[in-house]
């Protein structure tokens, strides 16, 4: 094993990342090499120092703080959801009284002419069948 | 309660054991973000505004990873975005310094009395190493914390980071040379002064 194989391996030995051959190895190596020891000893020290350093303390009313902040989310998500479908309801109705509006070309004459097509067309469907009986009994009486 | 019924519940929008998450990512998700803003009250908002938003996108949360990493994601992202805003601020704030009419404006100086030294970081030595690795950059900053703090392994820090796990060993490997040679160069400091 190098020297460079041993400081490329360093991190992983000291992680307990290797196999038991590969650190056999470098164990090996470190006793003798006095350049790779020295090494060893820094990023040893390295690890240590991270191993033994304290994360800061957390405030003791963190949780509370963080579910409040969640409740104020909440009340402000609602206010927002109450805001939005008032606005959207209130755009839809106008929309359909729009469309509405435009569906029906709201002027007097198509009104008008409406009605008019309308009326000839309930006409036509009540005065059809008794003139269609009429001539019927008018073909009957014909044939005596 | 286990950590898979409670993601059930939230995802199924009953946050009655969200409390329960917070109180078990809240000393990393804060150590981290400490790590990264050097300031108790920012920290806290910062740590505030990671639960928010792990609140807000749960529903996201594919079960692909662990919550962990997904927690410790959302946790950097939301660390290195703070670090952005407020480097642009520091920009606004310097160029309106240069800025010969607001000459007279005043600058906000911290009151680092504010909070006792002992509730930070108990000791001189914690809190030298503490700023031995908030000076490091962000993507060395990042893994070390991640690997060393978080104690996650390479594959979720890789999964956390979109980065490939042979660049996570790259990165930790010159983190640590980089610590390093700043403790060797500490004690060297130290040395010298108690040799005075």
């Amino acid at each position: 094993m190098t020297c460079e194989d041993v400081i490329d391996q360093l991190d992983n030995y000291l992680s307990l990342e290797l196999s038991e051959i590969e650190e056999f190895n470098i164990k090996k190596h470190i006793s003798h090499c006095v350049k790779c020891r020295q090494e060893y000893n820094e990023m040893q020290k390295v690890f240590l120092t991270l191993s033994a350093h304290e994360m800061v303390i957390t405030p003791v009313d963190f949780t509370d703080s963080v579910l409040s902040q969640i409740n104020v989310y909440e009340k402000d998500k609602n206010i927002k959801e109450v805001f939005l479908f008032k606005g959207v309801s209130s755009i839809l109705a106008a929309g359909v009284i729009v469309i509405l509006f435009n569906f029906y070309q709201y002027k007097p004459i198509n009104l008008f002419s409406q009605i008019y097509k309308s009326s000839g067309t309930i006409n036509r469907v009540v005065v059809e069948p008794i003139d269609k009986i009429s001539r019927e009994i008018k073909e009957i009486a014909d044939s005596f | 309660m286990n950590e898979e019924k409670i993601i059930k519940q939230l995802k199924s929008g009953d946050y009655s054991n969200y409390d329960k998450i917070v109180d078990s990512y809240k000393n990393r998700v804060f150590g981290m973000a400490y790590k990264f803003t050097n300031d108790y009250d920012e920290a806290q908002d910062l740590a505030q505004e990671v639960f928010l938003k792990i609140y807000r996108q749960i529903k996201n949360f594919r079960e692909e990873s662990k919550l962990s990493t997904w927690i410790y994601r959302i946790s950097v992202n939301t660390c290195l975005d703070w670090k952005k805003k407020k480097e642009r601020i520091k920009s606004i704030n310097f160029s309106n310094m240069v800025n010969e009419e607001n000459k007279d404006q005043t600058i906000d100086i911290k009151d680092e009395s504010m909070l006792p030294d002992e509730i930070i970081l108990k000791d001189e030595n914690q809190k030298q190493i503490h700023e031995l690795i908030y000076e490091l950059s962000d993507k060395y900053k990042t893994v070390l914390i991640m690997y060393h703090f978080n104690e996650m392994s390479y594959q979720d820090i890789s999964k956390a980071l979109k980065i490939p796990e042979r660049t996570v060993e790259t990165r930790l490997y010159r983190a640590r040379r980089m610590l390093k040679d700043k403790i060797s160069k500490m004690s060297i400091k130290e040395v010298n002064i108690n040799d005075m």
